[in-house]
């Protein structure tokens, strides 16, 4: 069967694509303001001159429509068709029907209106918050998620470890495992994934055997990305380090094909060969920055026979806990690097 | 795929047969496809209609021929449902039972939950129809109730489009129109399940459910490993968390649709019996399982000589090119294999072209180790024209249910070495209930372990005597228990006394 779960899902993004339809629409005050001031200058004008008896009525009437029409104009020619009209529809309709009264009244509550429109960049803000788009300030986002209690429990036991899981847990928690070993795959998670494969329960095994497929897939994208020559020549030594020390890590993880773990132990070797080639102060750099990467420099030291620098790199590790300066001046002097 | 709703116009008359079927015939071909279509071809006699459920229209063509038993192919699509959005529905009164209904039915499961949510969307269709409905302000208080049941510290926006996806698959199983059939045939659980559920419940009429691999659990494998299900909730690596999210949210309706599937149904079948803990668990009532296991037509494989013993020795994967065969663990278990044997045939016997870039893979590691005289790519060929040739099948398959390649080789008398997938074992080893015991008919071995693969056809390979036996063993099993005509005979079985159970009129339903 070829129907998966996702197809089954509509293909709307989470994003911020969507964002668009849930934003206020937008007004254009100033506009609807001075329609509204005109129109009520000229019906008081008119009001006047009827009162004062200048006017005939039938002409009052024609005046009246072309103040309705003049405004009309102000207030919709060429107005975005997304911008929201309902305030201009109801100022036009104020002013047909009430005349001066209804214009002036507009006149009057529009600034108002206006006033409360300079909130729609809050509530903007806020669309965007509840819709999860991007560009909610981390600090905001983390409240949200502490507030809806969807944090990690500080107070929950300690997580178990995923090869005792396999051994004994409930099958729930066993699948529940082996999805997590499938998300956030760590080469220290292969022996709990070969236990499951391994396992007498058949529904087990079978989602061994696909996390097994899915994680060698996975891993083959991680070896190509971490060994590509494009990222490591613009990072500086110490990631170029984590990076070697993750392939070798890739490469000794028992799930790996033989091919693939071969291309990962030979772009390993080669980054730290070239590293280690480079200078001195990059074996030490990396020494300072993270203990894994000088476990996999003495390893690799180690494997590749180069004892007397596997020698000064031990060294200079142990000096390293006793202060800056000792490990500057042996750095000086080190054969690291030859 | 409409073109074969045209071909294949939907039929008044009631069919013995409704099968249910779920991405898959008449658009994909082999596996649960194949088998509806022998399924129709073996009971001629029988007449068919199917419900073919997919997520919306495709452009797949027909693959099968339509046997002259078919009556009818009616496509449900599970995500075309719902009118335009309107605002004029009319309130609803009594939404808060639907909620309620609707949530137990998509976290506990069964008939009762399933009645409960077809009578109280009767009463809502008496106002407004079930399309509209699901794009109302109604459905909008709906799902804010729900979500207040069910998660209310979840991220509302992933539970929305979540409960749209899972409703919208429920309404459309619940609004399409059922045809009229003696009995409902589901082949897995899941909407499909659901839809021979509600024909159960709606007609009176029996409902069987056939599951080829546990459909629950595939999809559970999918949800748990899958990236696109957002986890709103951070539990970091406990796996005793009580708090509900997303994925336990999808999983949990998949689970209640399977319990309320088995609870309908008359029979529950599956192809071997290590599929029914899985369906025990899930609540399928123990006197209701069965085993019908697929068969293959012996006379086929009937004049095949066995390889002799003076040729040059060879094993064979038979198999499609593709990572879950996982060829590169045979590859690697014939260059193991090749220290002991050196003149070791290797055959890979399948088509190459599903996945171009691990068939080159598979090249380049055959390359490496200077094995192109030992493993031989055959491509898609005749395997009756190769069988007498091999004297060992092997199978590394991370994942099958009950592989045909298995029975084939029994039927020609070859022993197989196959990893601990699907039915393999019981097929080689046989039932822990056979009896007699007919003996091994080859090796079970690890999954993704080269060495324990070749040297179980070392073994098999440097003992003609073993070789022998485990070849006849795994013919007298194929014989005895994989037929395919007992496979036939047990399903005209089951639908002769199933078309005749008493109750509903099967032309009165719909």
């Amino acid at each position: 069967m070829i129907v998966r779960v996702q197809d089954l899902v509509p293909e709307t993004p989470l994003a911020t694509t969507r964002l668009k339809t849930l934003l206020p629409l937008g007004w254009a005050p100033s506009r609807d303001m001075l329609a509204a001031f005109c129109a009520a200058v000229s019906e008081l004008l008119l009001s006047a001159l009827v009162l004062s008896g200048s006017i005939h009525p039938p002409a009052v009437i024609a005046v009246h429509l072309a103040i309705v029409a003049w405004t009309w104009l102000i207030l919709f020619s060429g107005r975005p068709a997304s911008h929201d009209a309902t305030i201009a529809a109801v100022l036009l309709l104020l002013v047909l029907v009430a005349g001066p009264v209804g214009a002036t009244a507009a006149a009057t509550m529009l600034p108002f209106a206006a006033k409360r429109a300079e909130r729609r960049e809050i509530l903007q803000a806020w669309y965007r918050r509840i819709a999860n788009a991007g560009g909610v300030e981390r600090a905001t986002a983390l409240h949200d998620r502490v507030v809806a209690g969807r944090v990690l429990r500080l107070d929950s036991h300690p997580p178990q470890k995923f090869l005792d899981v396999i051994a004994r847990g409930s099958l729930s928690e066993r699948q529940t495992a082996l999805g997590l070993m499938a998300r956030q795959f760590h080469p220290d998670f292969a022996p709990a994934l070969q236990a499951a494969l391994r396992s007498e329960e058949p529904v087990v095994r079978v989602q061994a055997a696909a996390v097994v497929a899915r994680v060698r897939a996975d891993i083959k994208g991680q070896i190509a990305k971490l060994s590509s020559d494009r990222g490591p020549k613009k990072s500086g030594a110490p990631d170029r380090l984590a990076r070697a020390s993750s392939l070798l890590a890739l490469a000794n993880c028992a799930l790996l094909e033989e091919s693939d773990a071969r291309t990962a132990q030979i772009a390993a070797e080669r980054m730290f060969g070239e590293l280690l080639a480079s200078s001195r102060d990059v074996a030490n750099a990396a020494f300072q920055a993270a203990p894994e990467s000088a476990d996999a420099i003495e390893r690799y030291l180690s494997d590749s026979g180069r004892l007397k620098e596997f020698r000064v790199a031990r060294r200079i590790r142990e000096i390293e806990g006793q202060g800056r300066y000792r490990i500057r001046w042996l750095a000086a002097r080190s054969t690291v690097a030859a | 795929m409409n073109l074969a709703s045209a071909e294949l116009p939907v039929s008044d008359e009631a069919a013995d047969v409704c099968l249910i079927v779920e991405g898959c015939y008449p658009y994909v071909p082999g596996g649960v496809s194949a088998w509806i279509d022998w399924l129709m071809r073996s009971l001629p006699e029988t007449s068919f209609t199917i419900v073919a459920l997919w997520p919306r229209p495709m452009n797949f063509k027909s693959r099968y021929a339509r046997p002259g038993n078919l009556r009818s192919i009616e496509h449900l699509y599970l995500q075309q449902f719902g009118a335009q959005p309107s605002n004029r529905a009319p309130a609803l009164i009594g939404i808060e039972h639907l909620s309620e209904a609707l949530t137990r039915l998509m976290t506990q499961g069964g008939a009762a939950a399933l009645a409960e949510v077809m009578e109280e969307l009767t009463i809502m269709r008496r106002r407004i129809s079930l399309d509209q409905l699901f794009n109302s302000p109604a459905a909008w208080q709906l799902v804010q109730e729900m979500y207040r049941r069910e998660m209310p510290y979840g991220s509302f926006l992933h539970y929305f489009w979540a409960w749209r996806a899972l409703l919208g698959g429920l309404f459309s199983v619940l609004e399409f129109p059922l045809p009229k059939a003696g009995v409902y045939h589901t082949i897995s659980t899941g909407y499909a399940g659901l839809f021979a559920a509600r024909a159960r419940l709606e007609t009176g009429r029996p409902a069987i459910l056939t599951e080829h691999g546990i459909y629950t659990n595939e999809r559970r494998i999918e949800l748990l490993m899958a990236d696109w299900v957002a986890d709103t909730i951070d539990k970091g690596h406990a796996l005793d968390d009580p708090r509900f999210d997303l994925r336990d949210m999808w999983v949990r309706a998949f689970e209640a649709y399977a319990r309320t599937c088995y609870e309908t149904s008359t029979g529950v079948i599956t192809l071997y019996g290590d599929n029914q803990g899985p369906q025990r668990l899930l609540g399928a009532e123990p006197h209701k399982l069965s085993v019908i296991a697929n068969g293959i037509e012996l006379k086929r494989f009937a004049g095949i000589a066995q390889a002799k013993t003076s040729d040059r020795p060879t094993m064979a994967l038979i198999g499609r090119v593709v990572p879950i065969k996982d060829v590169k663990t045979y590859i690697e278990a014939a260059r193991l294999l090749k220290t002991r044997i050196p003149d070791l045939r290797a055959l890979v016997v399948g088509p190459t072209d599903e996945d171009p870039d691990y068939y080159a893979e598979c090249l380049a590691i055959v390359a490496e180790h200077q094995l192109e005289k030992t493993v031989i790519f055959t491509g898609p060929v005749n395997i009756l024209d190769y069988l007498s040739s091999i004297h060992v099948m092997v199978l590394t398959s991370l994942s099958e249910s009950q592989p045909l390649v298995v029975l084939e080789a029994g039927a020609a008398g070859i022993p197989f070495v196959s990893t601990d997938v699907g039915s393999c074992r019981e097929i080689i080893e046989g039932r822990p209930d056979e009896n007699p015991h007919l003996g091994v008919g080859g090796a079970i071995v690890h999954l993704a372990d080269a060495g324990e693969v070749a040297g179980a056809v070392e073994a098999l390979l440097t003992s003609g005597d073993h070789r022998r036996r485990a070849g006849e063993a795994l013919r007298a099993r194929v014989s005895a228990h994989y037929r395919s005509d007992q496979a036939a005979g047990a399903y005209r079985e089951l639908y002769d006394r199933l078309v005749k159970v008493p109750g509903s009129n099967p032309n009165g339903a719909a």
